[in-house]
């Protein structure tokens, strides 16, 4: 059954794009990671405009993080002033963000820059996920525990605003989660990924977050973030359809359900090494469409007028 | 509906047959529909054209839809990576373009006929909006057709009009899901030993209705209250999909 697109202008299959949400939010629900690194790229593979794809995917994250921060709030586990300082930096990051691919998609690069953003990002994170549920692997086979310290001072503790935030119990400079959050806000923006993959590991690495205020926190500040690349993608570029993302949220919520069930019987770091070779694939695919002659040097970009 | 549609032009079909008798030398035609609605469900839709000559000879349609200025980009091979390098502009670019003839036209007489009204395929007036040299206009100007073609929008090889009997000759003009919205000009030639000995001209809009038209309409006229209401509706539907399945 086909399905016409008022933004996207094209029609595609109501059963492929609920097919598409379903998969993604299967393995989002399966490794419990917000899955909008695979949207875009799949929604880009199945002949949505890069534009649409990246602001609608925003628009669905809205949808999917919202019921998590609903549930991270009741059970206490948001850090409010951190979540809003992060906030601060992303709503900064994205607004320039959006600015940043408006001009790019006038220089027809914007695709390339979508592109390589994934093929870094991707290949980094899948890189090091696969290092490190080795390393745990091995670790659970030998049995053996080694600790490292707590708490470590570095340089960041001297940088000035420093602000007290409680429910992280941390001392620290405002500057740090301000410059990670545009960062994140940045990506969202150019992306359309909420950010979780980055802001997860800098919380906890960088920022010495104790883990139970890491997922509340982190999702509080995508919510925000989300909202801000959905409503600056809707007023600038009007490419913000409405209808890609109830439907793809739609295969999503479903999907969430099984891949939650199926996750919590089948864990362990073996499995994680699936998802880091799975991330890596996905960059590895884009950066092979990167590298290899296309069948066709030429593209077309149509400046719409009128209507 | 088609059924309808195909009653409807058979009586006009016969009208015009009756009509014609009073004219000398003309060529009157019809489609079968003067709107295209793009609803929901839309995946492309096929026209019928029909018109009456009065005199032998061949008939020529071609369709074209709004025009837009496009750019052109080619990529070139920048350390290892393949990236959009240069880029042309054309001006006034058909978003759509279709081209039927009769049979029995040879390829040169159509050609002919084609090139001298500056109509089909190959005879568009496609010019880049620089200068550029004419080796590289051509070589975009090529291009441009090629991904236009890839996209269904153009069709380098021309439809077939059948003449249903004697006079009575009809076409099918098939037009795919991403059709661009607009008025579109239909014309009718009817030529005559390689003359166009006469033409007309049918008006063709293609639109949007129900929802997806209010839905475009209201993310390009308020695009400030769409995005408020783009995030509104997700965040209700995310929070109505949390309440269905349970706490996660």
């Amino acid at each position: 059954m086909q399905l016409y697109l008022p933004i996207a202008e094209i029609s595609v299959d109501v059963f492929l794009l609920l097919g598409l949400g379903g998969g993604i939010g299967f393995l989002s629900g399966l490794f419990g990671v917000g899955g909008g690194f695979l949207t875009t790229p799949a929604l880009i593979f199945i002949g949505i405009p890069p534009a649409v794809a990246v602001a609608s995917g925003a628009n669905q994250l809205v949808a999917t993080s919202i019921t998590g921060v609903i549930a991270h709030w009741r059970r206490k586990s948001v850090d409010f002033t951190m979540g809003f300082v992060l906030l601060c930096g992303g709503v900064i990051g994205s607004t320039v963000g959006v600015y940043v691919f408006k001009l790019l998609r006038q220089l027809g690069q914007i695709d390339l820059i979508i592109s390589l953003l994934y093929v870094v990002f991707l290949g980094a994170i899948g890189l090091l996920m696969f290092a490190e549920s080795l390393r745990a692997y091995m670790r659970s086979r030998r049995g053996a525990v080694r600790r490292s310290k707590l708490h470590q001072h570095t340089w960041m503790h001297g940088l000035p605003f420093k602000i007290r935030f409680r429910r992280s119990r941390l001392y620290i400079s405002a500057l740090l989660p301000l410059t990670i959050g545009a960062l994140v806000g940045l990506l969202a923006a150019l992306m359309g990924v909420g950010g979780g993959f980055i802001m997860v590991p800098a919380m906890i690495y960088l920022l010495g977050m104790p883990t139970n205020v890491v997922a509340g926190t982190s999702l509080f500040q995508i919510l925000f973030v989300v909202a801000n690349v959905t409503f600056l993608q809707a007023y600038t570029t009007q490419t913000v359809d409405v209808v890609l993302a109830l439907v793809l949220l739609l295969g999503s919520v479903v999907g969430v359900q099984f891949g939650t069930v199926i996750g919590a019987k089948v864990t362990g770091p073996l499995f994680r090494v699936l998802l880091a070779l799975m991330v890596m694939a996905t960059g590895g695919k884009l950066l092979l469409d990167l590298v290899i002659e296309p069948s066709d040097l030429y593209s077309l970009q149509i400046l719409t007028g009128g209507r | 509906m088609a059924r309808l549609g195909r009653i409807g032009a058979c009586i006009v079909m016969a009208w015009l047959a009756l009509t014609i008798a009073a004219r000398a030398e003309t060529v009157v035609a019809d489609l079968s529909e003067h709107q295209i609605k793009i609803t929901t469900g839309f995946a492309g839709t096929e026209l019928l054209l029909f018109g009456v000559a009065d005199s032998p000879g061949d008939i020529i349609v071609t369709v074209s839809g709004p025009d837009n200025s496009v750019i052109v980009r080619r990529k070139s091979r920048v350390s290892g990576l393949w990236i959009n390098a240069e880029s042309v502009q054309f001006e006034t670019v058909p978003g759509f373009y279709h081209v039927a003839a009769t049979e029995k036209l040879s390829e040169a007489t159509l050609d002919d006929v084609l090139r001298e009204n500056g109509v089909g395929f190959r005879y568009l007036s496609l010019t880049p909006a620089v200068d550029i040299g004419p080796a590289q206009a051509a070589t975009f100007r090529e291009a441009l057709l090629r991904r236009k073609e890839v996209l269904d929008l153009y069709d380098k090889h021309p439809g077939l009009i059948e003449f249903v009997s004697g006079t009575l000759f009809r076409t099918r003009i098939p037009f795919p899901a991403n059709v661009p919205t607009g008025t579109y000009r239909v014309d009718v030639y009817h030529v005559d030993n390689g003359w166009v000995t006469s033409t007309t001209s049918i008006p063709l809009t293609v639109l949007k209705v129900g929802l997806e038209a209010s839905i475009f309409r209201f993310a390009h006229d308020y695009p400030a209250l769409y995005g408020i209401f783009a995030i509104a509706l997700a965040a209700m539907a995310g929070y109505g999909a949390g309440m269905v399945f349970g706490r996660r």
